[in-house]
């Protein structure tokens, strides 16, 4: 059994939609800003 | 009696929040249950309805989750009977809440003893005491057996050194949540998942300079490993079963339908985000399940064992893969004993995460409830489950955790989704849920959430419940599973039924009793 192409494809795809995700969400979290943060009164 | 003049405990920081709930879902099905479902199941094209799960019914299932348990947060409720009487008005309410409590503790009770045996694992690598001089599935398999106690041999005349650990890694998970949220939880979450990460890393590496191990075997390659994981197969996708083991993986991994992310996102303030900080949650255990946990098992498997003997190995169960085929593993590489070492104490972080997100909501329920100290509330929980867990460690070998994780981790699950998601969604208001969720939040969820919560996500629960249903609980239900020579365990497994029976009459008992203590105090505060 070889890694085809559209193995990779998929690879690459599965990876990439997760480390994808994982970017928007801690870049987002970082870009909030301070005063906005989290269990701030 | 509840004292409503305490404040609640908080969360230090956001970071520790998402790690904490990450840690709750990534546990060891991340590292050894997705490559097996992924290669059984059509390899890459396995991913087309396993994303579509995860957009339908994760994502959804984690914000609903969330939005429950910061808004029973609001009325001093931590676990899921307050909350669910917060979000219907009738008496049924808070006992349907009482699922919540009993699939948390319930699977707390033989999650934890099998979290044990990675610590012990851990300890056997880097002393080498599984190591043979010509390893093989047989040799391992009976340390294995041995060690659970089901046969003797291997070093192992008894089960006591299972006990004994079992009993340390419960005083381990109690320690943690005598601490509390802060201080025990978060710290836990913020000092194990990196160190999780960094070894996921390592042994990541380490497979992909694996290469072909024996190079008189070419075929036996990391690289047909990685094949075996992602190339498509796209004639699977016409057979149902593997939509529902997509839905099913999804399901579990994220560890939704338990009760802990409500009890975890009760510690919230009311404007604090939840939209970004389940999104974040979800991403994290997807990278730690798919990245990380993909490129592990299998592919070494492969590299050592070839196609087709991981296939069987693969068919032979997730703890086969992690218990047996790895240990064979590690003897075979270089520095052996320090991957083992780091593996199982990978999947000890990975479970202790998850142990201590179990038993977060019955002490919730006993503080906010019934206004017990923290202290009381850890002890009384540690007592009951350390009773308990005697009968899992002792029947073992006779189906007696088999039985309790079919009903209570995996059909249990799938009821009490569905349970809240009608809740939240139809009975409180998919307009008022959806801006609960919303509320505070740092990124705006697409409108088309609402409906997909609304109409697909509790489709999809209602699909995977009647399949579930029809397939394996009433096979199940009525031993109908069992083969001839299984007939012995018949006895133990309708002991494993009424323990969890005594389990749910207890919690039942206990909420009437305390919303009758409530109505109590009401009356007389109005006197």
């Amino acid at each position: 059994m070889n890694l085809t192409i559209s193995g990779i494809i998929f690879w690459i795809l599965g990876w990439g939609i997760v480390i994808g995700l994982v970017v928007f969400c801690f870049y987002k979290i970082l870009k909030t800003p301070k005063e906005k943060g989290f269990n701030q009164d | 009696m509840p004292n409503s003049d305490k404040p609640r405990e908080q969360w230090g920081s956001r970071i520790g929040l998402i790690l904490a709930v990450a840690g709750n879902a990534i546990g060891l099905g991340n590292f050894l249950r997705f490559p097996v479902q992924a290669a059984q199941n059509g390899g890459g094209a396995f991913m087309i309805p396993y994303f579509i799960a995860f957009l339908l019914l994760g994502i959804p299932l984690m914000w609903i989750e969330w939005g429950i348990g910061r808004y029973g947060g609001k009325f001093r409720h931590g676990s899921a009977p307050g909350m669910f009487d917060v979000l219907w008005n009738h008496p049924l309410a808070k006992y349907l809440g009482a699922t919540g409590l009993f699939i948390s503790l319930t699977i707390m009770i033989y999650y934890t003893y099998i979290e044990s045996w990675t610590l012990g694992y851990s300890i056997f690598s880097i002393f080498k005491m599984y190591f043979v001089d010509n390893p093989d599935f047989k040799n391992m398999k009976g340390f294995l057996d041995a060690y659970q106690g089901v046969s003797a041999g291997h070093g192992f005349d008894s089960i006591w050194t299972a006990y004994a650990i079992m009993l340390i890694t419960f005083g381990i998970n109690f320690l943690i949540l005598y601490k509390g949220i802060s201080a025990g939880i978060e710290k836990l979450a913020k000092i194990a998942m990196p160190l999780l990460f960094i070894f996921a890393v390592i042994l990541v590496i380490r497979v992909f300079t694996l290469g072909t191990p024996d190079p008189s075997k070419p075929e036996y390659s990391v690289w047909n490993g990685f094949a075996f994981i992602w190339n498509p197969d796209f004639s699977k996708l016409n057979d149902p079963k593997i939509w529902l083991a997509a839905a099913g993986q999804i399901f579990f991994t994220l560890s939704v339908g338990m009760g802990t992310i409500h009890a975890y996102a009760s510690y919230l303030k009311a404007k604090d985000d939840i939209a970004l900080s389940g999104l974040s949650t979800a991403a994290t255990n997807e990278f730690a399940e798919v990245v990380l946990g993909g490129s592990i098992a299998i592919p070494v498997a492969v590299a050592f064992f070839g196609v087709t003997a991981t296939q069987e190995i693969a068919k032979a169960g997730a703890f086969n893969l992690g218990f047996v085929s790895m240990p064979i593993i590690f003897q075979k590489l270089p520095f052996g004993e320090f991957f083992g070492f780091i593996w199982f104490l990978l999947l000890f972080f990975a479970g202790i995460t998850s142990s201590v997100a179990m038993g977060q909501p019955i002490i919730a329920f006993l503080e906010d409830e019934f206004g017990f100290s923290r202290k009381k509330a850890t002890i009384s929980l540690a007592l009951f489950t350390l009773t308990c867990v005697n009968l899992v460690v002792f029947f073992f070998k006779f189906g007696f955790l088999d039985e309790m994780d079919y009903w209570a981790g995996t059909f249990g699950l799938v009821v009490f989704a569905l349970m809240e998601t009608i809740l939240f969604m139809w009975v409180f208001g998919a307009d008022k849920a959806f801006d609960e969720i919303n509320s505070g939040g740092d990124i705006k969820i697409p409108v088309i959430f609402k409906y997909i919560m609304k109409y697909i996500t509790p489709m999809i629960l209602l699909v995977i419940m009647v399949w579930w249903l029809l397939n394996d609980a009433i096979p199940i239900l009525l031993l109908e599973n069992l083969k001839e020579e299984e007939l012995y365990k018949v006895p133990y497994i309708w002991g494993a039924r009424i323990l969890m029976l005594a389990i749910l009459g207890i919690i039942l008992f206990m909420i009437h009793i305390a919303w009758k203590n409530r109505e109590m105090n009401k009356s007389m505060e109005a006197k």
